[in-house]
């Protein structure tokens, strides 16, 4: 115990003298909202990556790895091929020419900007603002398990002192202090999930008797999952049964999509001087997600093989049924010491990572964008937004039911998806792309994902109640025929809907609309 | 059948990364050639 409380302060010192660096470089707003846009290549990947991939992603998906199995490598496979390839080939290049001709220092200033909208940009500061704590709460949610577990600490007093020490940095050094500390954190984190992975693999007896072995063990999957449709940890769900609309539409679907349009790391883009800092940032970033994400997918799955080889239990009854203590529970009854000592500092620098982020951008969105957007004083600004989307992320933290990491992620990403996706993505690409089509995809992408989350989806229309106390059923299709495909729309992710509607406003309405100006769209295309 | 897929696909891409990052490594592409700042809202 001593030594995993040495080398956590330990760490925690080099977090602070990294902060103390960016605190002291960064001198005006540009330094403090895009980290002055001489970002290296490797900090900007293992920043992008590190913030893309958190507590939630390890520790939240791990878990769902580790109850439904191997059809989460399909996530693996997004994250990487649409996560960074796509996201920075297609999408990253363009939104830094198109960023420094507009003069953009945020996301939501950068849709304002692309389509002379104050509306789009205070619309899309408001979602971010009012959804990020959401997805901020879940990675804190993570942590404060993986401490609970590892030190015994309380879980409340975990989320407190972990989000006093991110306050202090995030709110003073701003994304200099933010990236310089990711770059760190994710390096940490990759050699972690090397070792992790190997030594899962080795207990096994390598890669093809290890998934023989969970192969095998398809009986033991847990009565109540085969009723949902699950048919083993390697043969994944039976099509179209709600565990499998589940895993696919809102695990796989919902984040793979969802993270071109994620606001916290679309401003990375705009953090380097050229292309050439992106084509390299494809290369790491490529190697560091597969590391994150495809080992922890894996080790989750894989976890149920280990477990019952060594207590003949399966995962999720030695986490007593909680989805996000299974990577916890498998680092300290299966690692060794020394490795659960170093895992849990890769879980701090995780969440430490993606928290900061999701605070900074939170907190820019309020300040920069929302409240004092003509303003000269952004830094000061952003820096109380910083302080407000962190008492909010808390609250949400503490009021969150267990098993929620994956479920909320995904929601923040899905939202995103919904919301932006249409009118960033032809913003960089359509000179025929109006305001009002962006307007219009925006509030109606927004508006069909919360309906569907209200009164359809299961899992949050259950939770939130406002159908039941409406209509007097838990979701609208739930007194469908059961089996029917209208019933099984319950399991059906918001995104499922809302992002092919969002499309298609977007696309409809500026084709019937007036074109923007033609000087503005040359402004746009310049640097392009 | 399936899992094996996502397996492979998701190293691939990997390398795909990998690759396009070494191919790329020094292409700065076309310079830019605004860098002004410019705030056009309603």
């Amino acid at each position: 115990m001593t030594i995993k409380i040495l080398v956590t302060l330990a760490y925690m010192g080099v977090v602070f003298l990294l902060g103390y660096k960016g605190w002291k470089e960064t001198r005006q707003a540009d330094d403090y909202l895009l980290a002055g846009r001489r970002i290296n290549p490797f900090v900007m990947s293992m920043s992008y990556g590190a913030t893309f991939v958190s507590t939630s992603a390890i520790i939240g998906f791990g878990g769902a790895a580790g109850l439904f199995g191997f059809p989460l490598l399909w996530l693996t496979f997004l994250t990487i091929f649409v996560g960074i390839f796509l996201a920075m080939i297609g999408f990253g290049k363009r939104t830094r020419r198109m960023g420094l001709a507009l003069g953009c220092s945020t996301f939501p200033e950068f849709l304002g900007n692309r389509y002379q909208s104050r509306f789009i940009r205070s619309f899309a500061g408001l979602i971010i603002f009012l959804f990020i704590p959401v997805y901020a709460a879940a990675v804190l949610i993570g942590i404060a398990r993986m401490l609970e577990v590892s030190l015994g600490l309380s879980y409340t007093l975990a989320i407190l002192g972990i989000t006093a020490i991110l306050a202090v940095y995030v709110i003073t050094g701003g994304l200099k202090a933010v990236m310089y500390t990711d770059a760190f954190q994710g390096s940490i984190m990759a050699v972690m999930m090397l070792i992790l992975v190997v030594y899962t693999y080795s207990l096994l007896g390598g890669v093809v008797d290890a998934h023989q072995y969970l192969t095998d063990m398809a009986p033991l999957m847990p009565e109540k999952l085969k009723a949902g449709g699950m048919l083993g940890w390697t043969q994944g769900a039976r099509v179209g049964s709600p565990l499998w609309l589940t895993i696919y539409t809102t695990i796989i679907y919902g984040v793979g999509i969802g993270v071109l349009a994620q606001p916290q790391l679309a401003v990375r883009y705009m953090t380097v001087r050229s292309d050439r800092e992106l084509n390299r940032a494809v290369l790491y970033g490529g190697i560091f997600i597969l590391l994150m994400t495809g080992v922890a997918f894996i080790v989750g799955a894989l976890s149920n093989a280990v477990f019952h080889k060594l207590f003949g239990n399966i995962s999720i009854a030695m986490a007593q049924g909680n989805m996000d203590k299974i990577i916890p529970t498998y680092i300290e009854t299966v690692m060794p010491d020394w490795f659960s000592t170093l895992f849990l500092l890769a879980m701090f620098a995780a969440a430490m990572s993606t928290l900061s982020s999701q605070f900074h951008v939170g907190g820019t969105s309020l300040g920069h964008d929302l409240v004092a957007p003509e303003s000269g004083s952004a830094m000061n600004a952003s820096r109380i937004g910083v302080l407000v989307t962190i008492a909010a992320a808390l609250i949400w933290a503490l009021v969150l039911p267990p098993s929620v990491i994956a479920r909320a992620t995904a929601f923040f990403f899905g939202l995103c998806a919904a919301a932006f996706l249409p009118a960033y993505m032809l913003g960089l690409y359509w000179k025929g792309m109006t305001k009002t089509g962006a307007k219009v995809s925006m509030v109606g992408g927004f508006t069909a994902s919360m309906l569907w989350l209200l009164f359809i989806h299961k899992k949050e229309a259950v939770a939130i109640g406002l159908c039941k106390a409406l209509f007097g059923t838990t979701t609208l299709v739930s007194e469908a025929a059961p089996g029917s495909w209208i019933f099984l729309l319950q399991w059906v992710d918001p995104n499922v809907i809302a992002l092919p509607l969002s499309m298609l406003l977007a696309v409809s309405v500026s084709l019937a609309g007036q074109a923007m100006e033609r000087e503005h769209v040359k402004v746009c295309w310049s640097n392009c | 059948m399936e899992m094996a897929l996502a397996f492979w696909m998701s190293i691939g891409s990997c390398l795909l990364c990998v690759g396009y990052g070494i191919w790329k490594w020094n292409d700065a592409g076309t310079p830019d050639k605004v860098t002004i700042t410019v705030d056009k809202t309603e």
